[in-house]
Order: structure tokens, then C-alpha cells, then sequence
């Protein structure tokens, strides 16, 4: 899976750490995301695309190999 | 039915909470206790003949004891020395909540890490036990068997510790 979180996060003029704040994540994780290295849970997924105001599909992508 | 329905909710989102850790401000504190009690734990694994000297002898209710000699008892009160009861069960009390405090800011990532290294320390484990069944023989063993016992908590601990370490001096920002 991949993901435009970080795209998304520089639209909206965010850090990791503003980010990881308003989903009650720690920075290292919002990090592993966007790095590809964790694939966040529906709820998290949908607390990002809650916050952006887009769509789940917009920001998160499957792959081939998924 | 109103507050049916609320208790419901209430105990359904309890429920999906659940996840048996300890709150963090634990951490320090049983980690401090943990580290001290398992080295003298395993001092006294290696070398039982430290502690000779030390006796906390005391009267306490027994399921079962089996003598050496003289009688078996059961379900009785017996005269022992209390020392290496008050000592497991520290370790045992203090890994515990050492191992599954919660962290500092605790999320799905820390719940990952949490369960690969659970993993991990369970296969490293039986592994290295498994290797001591089919390699080592007589009275030896016996401490294999006692140390089999807490290595699995410690090498957990030592794993999660290590990986939320790692994962913590991510820093890579924009």
C-alpha cells in the first residue's frame, strides 16, 4: 500500500508532530507511515482522511502486490 | 431501555479498550525492581550457596510439599524459608508489569512492536530450550529448566525495549 500522507500533511501545512498530535499518535509512527514501513489500522485511516477531509481512497492506495 | 442501551455501549467499548497493559507511570519503577531481583535471581541460580546465610523462616499454608525426607504434606501448615518465594515472586510481580506497562504515547505502532517481539521472544526461547533438551544431561538441566522460566519474559523485554529504542531515534522530519 501506498500512501500521499506526506503530500497531504504539506498542503495542509502540517508536521509529523502537529499531525501525530491531533490523531493521538506518537511522531515515529505518523514517520513509519509515510516512510511505507506501517500500514495504519480503518480507524487511524479514517481519522487522517476525517482530518484532510478526503476521501480514504485518495490519500491510501493499493498496490500490485496487495 | 435507554440506559440499557447505554451500559450495553459502555460495556462493548470497554471491552474493545481492552488490552491488558498497565498504565505507563509503572514502567520505571518495576523496571528498576525487575533488573535488581532477576540478577540476583540468576546469582543465585548459578551459585544457590550465596544466600545460605540468609534465612526468612516463617510459617506458611502449603497445597503440597514433598520432603526429602519425612512426610509429604497436604494442604497443611509448614516452616520454610520464605527467601526464594519473596524473590520469584518480585521478579515475577515486577517483569510482568515491566514488560507490559503501556508506553508513553501508546498506538497501533507500539501494539505492533508489542506483538512481534512477543513473537520473537517465544520462538528465541523454546528454540534455545529445545536445544538445551536435546544437548544437555543430568542435574544441569534442572537450572535450564529455572532459568526457561524467566528467560522468555526477559528476552521480551529485552526485544520490545530494544525495538521501541530503535523506533523512538526514527527522526527523518520532512
Amino acid at each position: 500500500m501506498k500512501n500521499r500522507l506526506k503530500i497531504e500533511r504539506a498542503i495542509a501545512n502540517l508536521t509529523q508532530a502537529d499531525l501525530a498530535e491531533k490523531i493521538a499518535v506518537s511522531r515515529q509512527t505518523i514517520n513509519a507511515i509515510e516512510a511505507g514501513k506501517f500500514v495504519p489500522s480503518t480507524v487511524l485511516a479514517l481519522k487522517i482522511s476525517r482530518l484532510f477531509n478526503k476521501p480514504v481512497n485518495e490519500i491510501f492506495e493499493l498496490e500490485d502486490e496487495d | 431501555m435507554e440506559i440499557l442501551f447505554y451500559i450495553r455501549f459502555n460495556f462493548k467499548s470497554i471491552i474493545m479498550k481492552t488490552n491488558y497493559l498497565f498504565p505507563h507511570k509503572f514502567k520505571w519503577i518495576s523496571g528498576i525492581l525487575f533488573i535488581v531481583s532477576i540478577s540476583i535471581m540468576l546469582c543465585w541460580i548459578i551459585e544457590p550457596d550465596i544466600f545460605k546465610d540468609i534465612e526468612i523462616k516463617s510459617k506458611v499454608f502449603a497445597i503440597a510439599e514433598t520432603a526429602f525426607m519425612g512426610d509429604n504434606v497436604y494442604f497443611g501448615i509448614i516452616d520454610t524459608n520464605i527467601l526464594d518465594e519473596l524473590l520469584m515472586a518480585t521478579v515475577i510481580i515486577s517483569g510482568l508489569v515491566f514488560a507490559f506497562s503501556k508506553e508513553k504515547i501508546e498506538d497501533e505502532m507500539t501494539s505492533k512492536i508489542r506483538l512481534e517481539s512477543l513473537v520473537w521472544a517465544t520462538y528465541a526461547n523454546y528454540l534455545i530450550f529445545l536445544f538445551c533438551v536435546l544437548f544437555i544431561y543430568g542435574m544441569v538441566f534442572l537450572n535450564i529448566i529455572m532459568f526457561a522460566f524467566f528467560t522468555h519474559l526477559l528476552f521480551f523485554i529485552l526485544r520490545f525495549n530494544w525495538e521501541i529504542y530503535k523506533f523512538n531515534r526514527t527522526t527523518n522530519e520532512e
